[in-house]
């Protein structure tokens, strides 16, 4: 790992106990005391079990979840949420949301989707270009056609509005982009046209990605350490071939022997 | 003897037909209003669902996956124009009454939805919503409540005395999933249609939440229609696969034959892509070109633009299915040797 890394989480904390429970201090955190450093140019991916906390981890990061205790700290200063952080620093790190077509305003055109990410940043608005060409590039780099464009998320499948969601989170370049199961709706040929260009931001750019899926496959592909969840805790982190070859906690070992493989089926 | 035999199985045959399927499409097809006319989404599906049985439908994203299976249920979108037959025990469902239809959905026909979150409504507590089809069947409160948490256990949701109280927005993204199973299970259907019921799952509580679907298959008899791009999960639980892109069919077989030895282009290309997850395997090269977009259907075989195998006659000639093998069909001019 670097001296001083892009992302650092370190004892974050999180409930949502009712008034009873704390009163009574037994129900368990939902996140409980995780940290985790993720540089420049690096793939975290975080596996577990489902309801482990990882997607609460991750609203914490992007600053729409508040946390009891810990901190984030993104480019060596601690962030608050999201509506303290400056505008640079929103836009330095996008999130690609569990349920897209819940995150997507079903009002609004894909094309209006996008070109509002670039009027409340201006700074990240394409310049010496139509606005109208830039879209249509960004949604073929996510393998949809311009004609999706002018339709509405309600009008779009599953895979399509998980992919208007990647776009808009890469219409802004950000710095770290924060994956939450987002290709879990997608074929596995269009799910390997976008890992391709992850990765390939990532040499271009030195993009970083907090990868979290539940496909141990993907993760085996595209990660270089892998964290593993489990109740609100990490309970293992390692590079990715270390933890596939020697995993070392108990879950990680059920995780991988659960995992189906195409093969010997 | 032999004369015998054979009236006496005539008139057995003639007591006891065959039954007929539990649910045969036949020739579906969608359209839904587009900027310049109606686009078809759906173009001559025919497919069958026997009792029992589990069909995998696969695809390409966008290639009408959903759409099918909204259909079926009966609740396509506003604007759709829906053709062809949808057989329920040999009734059409298409021109049956909306009251009868109604009576089908959840217990005839249930549906887990691919977004649990637009699905699931964020002003009922989950516990309620697991619960609507069981209250509005007149079964007594007290009992609901006990089959509602009995339901939210067995789907594999920790602590269900709690978490039935809960709204949708308390629950993980696998957790709501499950609570979309549980819903579909509390009507005890005929027919679930799963679309993409576990991709918000960790592939432990992936694994009982698919023994439980084949437990209820084993022992309800209960058929299902699973819509996954998981083809993992499809070879250990298809009986048979549907293959779409772009709207049609190119490809139908038993699950184990055609994700062992896919016949058709698209299927081989979606089978190489799978990765891995014993061994590290390299990203899998995209298919070229860009996916068909139903406006702009290409010529005939839609898949002809980005075929590596394509010859001229593909893109002058629709592929009509054909039988390639026992209980294997293609939609292609040039298929793979099975
Ligand atoms: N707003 C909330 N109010 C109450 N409880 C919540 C809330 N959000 C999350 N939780 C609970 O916190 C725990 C962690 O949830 P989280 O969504 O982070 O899990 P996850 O690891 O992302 O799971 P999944 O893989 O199923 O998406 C779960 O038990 C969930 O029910
Ligand atoms: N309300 C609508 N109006 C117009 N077109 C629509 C509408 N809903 C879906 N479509 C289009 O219909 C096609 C089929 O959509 P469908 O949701 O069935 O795809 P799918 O196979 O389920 O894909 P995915 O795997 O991404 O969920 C897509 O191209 C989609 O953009
Ligand atoms: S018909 Fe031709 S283009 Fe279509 S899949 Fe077969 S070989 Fe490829
Ligand atoms: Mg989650
Ligand atoms: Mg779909």
């Amino acid at each position: 790992m670097s001296a001083s890394p892009l992302v650092q989480v370190s004892d974050l904390v999180v409930n949502f106990h009712t008034r009873r429970e704390r009163r009574r201090g037994s129900a368990p955190n939902a996140v409980d005391g995780v940290s985790f450093g993720l540089s420049a140019d690096e793939t975290l991916a975080i596996v577990g079990e489902s309801g482990s906390g990882k997607t609460t981890v991750a609203r914490c990061v992007v600053g729409l979840q508040a946390h009891q205790e810990g901190t984030v700290m993104f480019d060596g200063a601690p962030v608050g949420p999201v509506t303290r952080r400056s505008p640079a620093t929103r836009r330095a790190i996008q999130m690609v949301f569990q349920d897209p077509a819940a995150s997507l305003n079903p009002r609004m055109t894909v094309r209006s989707i996008i070109a509002e990410t670039w009027r409340t940043h201006p700074s990240a608005a394409p310049d010496g270009r139509t606005w109208d060409a830039a879209i249509d590039e960004l949604l073929a780099d996510v393998g949809l056609d311009p004609d999706v464009g002018t339709r509405r998320a309600t009008a779009l499948s599953g895979g399509q509005c998980q992919r208007v969601s990647i776009a808009r989170a890469l219409a802004l370049r950000p710095r770290l982009l924060v994956c939450d199961e987002a290709v879990s709706a997608l074929d596995v040929s269009v799910q390997s046209q976008i890992l391709r260009l992850l990765a390939g931001l990532r040499a271009a750019r030195g993009l970083a990605i907090l990868f979290i899926t539940h496909d141990l496959g993907v993760v085996r592909q595209i990660a270089d350490r892998v964290a593993v969840m489990h109740r609100g805790r990490l309970v293992e982190t390692a590079t990715a071939d270390d933890l596939f070859e020697r995993p070392g906690h108990a879950y990680t070992r059920k995780l991988l022997a659960a995992a189906l493989d195409l093969e010997g089926a | 003897m032999s004369r015998m035999s054979k009236v006496t199985d005539q008139v057995a045959a003639e007591l006891d037909p065959e039954p007929a399927p539990l649910l045969q499409v036949e020739h579906l097809s969608i359209d839904l209003p587009g900027p310049a006319g109606p686009v078809r989404v759906v173009d001559d599906v025919s497919f069958t669902v026997a009792a029992g049985r589990t069909t995998g439908l696969i695809g390409e994203s966008g290639s009408g996956k959903t759409m099918t299976a909204s259909a079926i249920i009966g609740l396509p979108p506003p604007g759709a124009a829906v053709t062809g037959r949808l057989l329920w025990h040999g009734d059409d469902m298409v021109t049956m009454a909306e009251q009868d239809r109604r009576r089908l959905r959840g217990r005839g026909i249930a549906m887990i939805f691919q977004d649990p979150q637009a699905a699931l409504d964020p002003t009922q507590t989950i516990g309620r919503q697991v619960g609507e089809i069981l209250r509005r069947g007149g079964m007594p409160a007290k009992e609901v409540r006990r089959t509602v948490i009995d339901l939210l256990d067995r789907v594999g949701i920790p602590d269900p005395q709690t978490r039935h109280a809960q709204y949708p927005h308390q629950y993980s993204g696998g957790l709501r999933q499950r609570a979309m199973v549980a819903t579909a299970l509390a009507g005890s259907p005929e027919l679930i249609l799963a679309d993409e019921p576990t991709t918000a799952l960790d592939v432990t509580v992936q694994a009982r939440i698919l023994a439980l679907l084949r437990r209820v298959r084993d022992e309800e008899d209960t058929a299902m229609l699973l819509v996954s791009h998981d083809l993992r999960v499809m070879a250990h639980v298809a009986d048979e696969v549907v293959v779409m892109y772009a709207g049609r069919i190119c490809e139908v077989g038993s699950g184990r034959e055609v994700l062992n030895s896919p016949a058709h282009p698209y299927t081989r290309a979606l089978v190489v892509s799978v990765p891995a997850v014993r061994s590290r395997t390299a990203i899998a090269e995209p298919l070229p070109g860009s996916p068909a977009s139903p406006a702009e259907r290409p010529s005939g075989c839609p898949f002809h633009p980005r075929c590596a195998k394509a010859q001229d006659r593909c893109a002058s000639e629709v592929p009509r299915m054909r039988q390639v093998a026992a209980g294997r069909q293609v939609a292609c001019h040039f298929p793979e040797e099975t």
